[in-house]
């Protein structure tokens, strides 16, 4: 059972293009969409939400009922008090649970019934996080939810999107620009650039057979066939492979580090390919 | 629907004290100006033209795109919209009816019937105004849809201008037709004011329907 299933989905603009995109996100776990700024992930999260059209395509999705969004810089107007909008909600969605809402509420520190346009850019977030949870949806989008969280209130952020996790059928598709965020609770990372999908992998996959290694120019020779894409650095190359068992037992005494996300894309996007 | 209709009743609602410093400011002038008419068409009009300013608030902090994240469809988004424009109407109305209860109270030269009068002829303009106004603002935004409309009001009355100046050159006598509306039965005249309000404001919503299906945010 997928939450969301794309299939060559296209948008184009002026300048800019979502081309032929193809996308699943299975029921019990959590994608992780990178990109670097204008790749194409708000384009992608707008058509699945109906905010902008698809010019071809096919999206299949579960009922909007059952989804609960953050939006990248789009909330109710801010005109209104934290208590509006449980009073709005209540009519919008069928299940809203008020109790929910106020505890989560309380677990961010938003007691106080002041304006939304009174709240700081992280309050303001939570208070966002918290109106998606509130009404038991069955799958989160979310468009960099943690972007202005400081680090404690982004783990306990975090900590939420976890426990939402622990029920099988539940899913999320969360952009982030903080790779590590998505390390710690993605399944999947699916970069997109240039509004293509570049990769699309587990990180189970990721984990257990990219590296990054570190090394000469003549170590660089022997392994450049091996190479996904690699930077020529002022002392040294680094390479991404993702191969790393077999290239462990080619070559025991090299070093391969862990591919972590931000190398990984730095490497996919701005890398030389020999 | 109900949600969206709340929506922009807690926003005005949280707006109230700006509401009534401007609304205290037309019973000041009124007052000053010893001109009581004035009162019982402007308030009534204010109240109708507060729907205009719920399009500026969901353009605060991008709402219109979250808006239509939210499950609904996009024609009940419009006619929530519409309803509030309703509720407004009414709610002018009311109000009108007991200003001109009230003011014949304060100066006896004038009557119920011509003050209320005088407050439904501004809420019947009003509503020509905002059932322009509110397809304009769903194609173009606030900003640009009051140019838009500004410089649609100008080529309309421009072109009524036109219009009537060519019945004038000719031997089609205006006056006439109007006299004869006066023989019309006031009930059918009052009925037919309040049908042809109906109608505008319908054949406005879906104007506003068809723009806002294919709008992107």
């Amino acid at each position: 059972m997928n939450s969301i299933s794309v299939e060559n989905l296209s948008k184009k603009y002026k300048h800019f293009k979502l081309d032929n995109l193809n996308l699943n996100v299975p029921a019990g776990s959590v994608i992780g969409l990178v990109g670097a700024n204008g790749a194409g992930k708000t384009t992608l999260i707008k058509l699945l939400l109906g905010i902008i059209k698809k010019d071809s395509g096919a999206i299949n999705m579960i009922d909007k009922e059952e989804i609960g969004i953050v939006l990248d810089d789009a909330f109710l107007p801010d005109l209104l008090k934290i208590n509006d909008i449980n009073k709005i909600m209540k009519n919008i969605y069928k299940n809203w649970n008020e109790e929910l809402f106020k505890e989560y509420l309380r677990k961010f520190n938003l007691t106080n019934n002041v304006t939304i346009k009174s709240l700081s850019k992280g309050m303001k977030k939570k208070l966002e996080i918290a109106t998606s949870l509130a009404h038991n949806p069955k799958l989160l989008i979310l468009d960099e939810p943690t972007s202005g969280l400081d680090p404690i209130v982004r783990g306990e952020v975090l900590d939420i999107f976890r426990e939402f996790m622990e029920n099988d059928e539940h899913s999320i598709l969360i952009s982030s620009h903080i790779t590590s965020d998505l390390e710690n609770i993605a399944d999947y990372i699916v970069l997109i650039d240039n509004g293509k999908i570049i990769l699309n992998k587990s990180i189970m996959d990721i984990t257990d057979n990219y590296g990054i290694i570190h090394c000469t120019k003549e170590m660089f020779d022997k392994l450049k066939d091996k190479a996904i894409n690699y930077r020529k650095n002022k002392y040294d190359y680094e390479v991404l492979v993702d191969n790393k068992k077999e290239i462990k037992k080619e070559y025991k005494d090299l070093n391969i580090d862990k591919a972590n996300i931000d190398e990984m894309m730095y490497l996919l996007l701005r890398g030389e390919k020999e | 629907m109900k949600g969206l209709i709340l929506k922009d009743l807690l926003t005005l609602k949280n707006q109230m004290r700006n509401i009534m410093i401007i609304i205290i400011g037309f019973i000041i002038l009124s007052i000053m100006m010893e001109n009581y008419f004035y009162i019982s068409f402007i308030i009534p009009f204010y109240i109708v033209m507060l729907v205009i300013s719920t399009f500026s608030y969901d353009e605060l902090n991008n709402a219109n795109t979250y808006i239509v994240a939210l499950p609904y469809n996009r024609k009940t988004i419009v006619k929530a919209r519409y309803y509030l424009s309703l509720m407004s109407i009414i709610t002018a109305l009311l109000i009108g009816a007991i200003l001109s209860f009230v003011t014949p109270l304060l100066n006896p030269d004038m009557d119920f019937m011509s003050t209320f009068a005088s407050c439904v002829a501004a809420v019947i303009g009003v509503i020509f105004v905002i059932s322009l106004l509110m397809p304009c603002f769903y194609k173009f935004g606030v900003q640009k849809g009051r140019v838009i409309l500004f410089i649609a009001i100008m080529a309309v009355s421009s072109l009524i201008g036109v219009i009537l100046s060519l019945f004038e050159n000719s031997n089609l006598k205006i006056a006439e037709f109007f006299s004869t509306l006066e023989n019309i039965n006031y009930i059918i005249l009052v009925v037919g004011a309040i049908l042809i309000i109906l109608l505008i404001l319908y054949i406005s919503y879906l104007f506003s329907c068809k723009i806002f299906k294919n709008k992107e945010f």
